[in-house]
């Protein structure tokens, strides 16, 4: 790996040729994913596993091509980054569009410090536990979910309050005692 | 009544379940029974209808109900339970139950959403208003099967004097002396369809001043529940008929062989809270923890525990109602903690006294119809006393609606006067200089 700050990365990922992010029909995603991953020193794709960046989601096929474009020259594990590619990357797919990891500077980052994270590399210039931190608050799929559970948390409040105001649960039922 | 502040008791406009729905174990012995206390010329103005709601399969785990004594062993589930269930609790990273911050009952119950764990049905919540006898009345949810956890332990209370309850007749009538509160005719499932009636002794509360002690002498019922207040009332009645057993509550019975004596029946002094269940009942000088899945501490104002004879305030863990587990809550009433005989039991417990006032008329009011007529206006705290020469203070907070407060009172009591102060905490809630 060749040391590098999360700035340099996110001016990597401004640069993104438009080929990368355009509708990945047209585009060959298992042989780019091939190509970094050789590029980084590792073996090609076999068919199977190829089979896989062949037919995926566009949103997320698009994702995996701009995660390409930013490992190319990073010099990163090349099966730390297969992992990424083929099981890392769903959740933040399914949340973002991947143009806005080229166009949005927190989402630049984001992936930045993803890739980083994935390959198992502290950004120069900061420690473990400040790389982590930074993630934490620019993780999307973590604020999606810290969301919908405080959504999910407020609606089940208002479904008790609701149930407690009911007349069926105001009926109540018969006390034997007085306390 | 018309100028009574208590909408929710307009006759039957709280009753809105089929009876299939408020018993759904009902056996034909329970109809018939039913049809004979909701048919009965004498009976009260029942203004509510009531079940058990309890299903065959509840019934038999109440019947089955372990009344032992054995360690609070359950009480680390219970917080691995809280931590992972209960909004409140969501994530604490406790060891043990010293680990865990006491809850007050205002806490408690003002946010009461955030303590119902997330995975139980709510097609099961009930809910039951506190006395107010500790502060603002609120509501507790709870289930059918944890409100008829008292069936169990107050069979437990008189079987330790050899009573034993028959179930064939009319087993219970719960008895209250309120200018209005429901009345209505039950029966339960636990007890094979016997009678389960609630009346109020107030005279408005039936269509003829006889009627009371006919409809009584009538039902004959093996039990009857009250409070200190109504079973004087019960007493003066003179009725020829009499119970097995009397169960007290609600508020510190000061003398129960006299009671007792009135109402030829050994009466029993229970002591519990709408949000704990029963805890203790009176033995003797003490008061008996009753054998339940219930971890008793008594606190300090600092949250930690008394020693053994030291006072302190009552505090229940326990995970027996499943929409509200209790962890370390503070009741709010005091006494210290002793082993008598293996068993724990609590000394010098400080129940709420009865207080009670003189009104203009003359008439006795009781403490709890004057909480009865202030706690619908939401007041945070109050206090009412009665002066040497029967004027009678409320006391409210700076902010509370003095004329609302004045007339809800004046409802009761006649002319008062109301003053706006800071209230503390602690302070008494009901007193009288008259007595």
């Amino acid at each position: 790996m060749i040391p590098c700050t999360v700035a340099d990365m996110t001016r990597r990922l401004a640069d993104t040729p438009p080929d990368f992010l355009a509708d990945p029909a047209a585009l060959a995603p298992a042989a780019i994913v091939s190509d970094t991953l050789v590029r980084l020193g590792g073996r090609p794709l076999t068919d199977r596993l190829a089979a896989r960046f062949a037919s995926g989601e566009p949103n997320w096929t698009r994702l995996v091509l701009v995660t390409c474009w930013l490992a190319a020259d990073s010099g990163g594990s090349p099966e730390r980054l297969h992992d990424l590619l083929a099981t890392g990357l769903a959740d933040l797919a399914a949340l973002v569009p991947a143009e806005r990891f080229a166009t949005d500077p927190d989402r630049r980052e984001e992936l930045a410090r993803v890739l980083l994270r994935a390959l198992g590399v502290v950004p120069l210039g900061e420690t473990a536990e400040q790389a982590a931190d930074r993630l934490d608050t620019v993780d999307s799929v973590r604020r999606h979910r810290l969301l919908a559970d405080a959504k999910a948390a407020e609606e089940r409040a208002e479904a008790i309050r609701r149930a407690m105001a009911e007349k069926r649960a105001r009926e109540a039922a018969a006390r034997y005692s007085q306390v | 009544m018309s100028d009574y502040p208590i909408p929710a008791y307009e006759p039957m406009a709280a009753a809105v379940l089929s009876d299939a729905e408020r018993w759904p174990a009902m056996t034909a012995e329970g109809a018939r029974r039913l049809a004979w206390l909701r048919s009965h010329p004498r009976a009260p103005l029942y203004n509510h209808a009531c079940g058990d709601r309890l299903s065959a399969e509840a019934v038999a785990r109440l019947r089955a109900y372990p009344l032992e004594y054995g360690p609070p062993d359950w009480v680390p589930s219970l917080l691995a339970y809280a931590r992972e269930r209960v909004p409140r609790y969501r994530g604490r990273t406790w060891t043990s139950l010293a680990d865990v911050l006491p809850i007050g009952r205002h806490e408690l119950l003002s946010q009461v959403e955030l303590s119902v764990p997330d995975d139980v049905d709510l097609d099961e919540l009930i809910v039951h208003s506190t006395s107010g006898s500790r502060g603002p009345a609120a509501t507790v949810p709870m289930t059918p099967e944890f409100c008829a956890l008292d069936l169990p332990l107050l069979e437990h209370v008189v079987g330790r004097a050899g009573i034993r309850v028959r179930g064939d007749g009319v087993a219970l009538v719960t008895v209250y002396l309120m200018p209005v509160t429901y009345q209505f005719a039950s029966v339960s499932s636990y007890w094979g369809g016997a009678g389960v009636v609630k009346v109020n002794l107030h005279p408005s509360a039936w269509r003829s001043p006889s009627d009371a002690v006919a409809f009584l002498e009538d039902c004959d019922p093996e039990l009857y529940s009250g409070n200190p207040v109504s079973l004087a009332a019960l007493a003066d009645l003179g009725l020829r008929t009499r119970p097995s057993a009397v169960i007290s509550g609600a508020m510190a019975l000061d003398d129960p062989a006299a009671l007792s004596s009135r109402l030829g029946a050994p009466v029993f002094d229970v002591y519990g809270t709408t949000e704990t269940g029963l805890i203790a009942y009176r033995d003797g000088d003490a008061h008996t923890l009753l054998p339940r899945r219930m971890h008793v501490e008594v606190l300090d104002p600092a949250g930690q525990p008394c020693p053994d004879g030291v006072r302190g305030e009552i505090t229940v863990t326990c995970g027996e109602n499943p929409m509200l587990p209790l962890l370390r809550y503070r009741t709010g009433d005091h006494a210290s903690l002793e082993w008598r005989d293996g068993v724990r039991v609590l000394v010098g417990l400080e129940g709420r006294a009865p207080v009670r006032f003189r009104a203009a008329d003359g008439r006795w009011v009781e403490s709890i119809e004057v909480t009865q007529v202030l706690s619908p206006l939401g007041l945070v705290a109050y206090s009412v006393h009665q002066n040497g020469d029967g004027s009678v203070v409320v006391t409210v907070p700076v902010d509370a609606p003095v004329g609302l407060v004045s007339a809800a009172a004046a409802s009761l009591l006649g002319p008062v006067s109301v003053v706006r102060a800071e209230i503390g905490g602690k302070a008494q809630r009901y007193s009288s200089d008259l007595v």
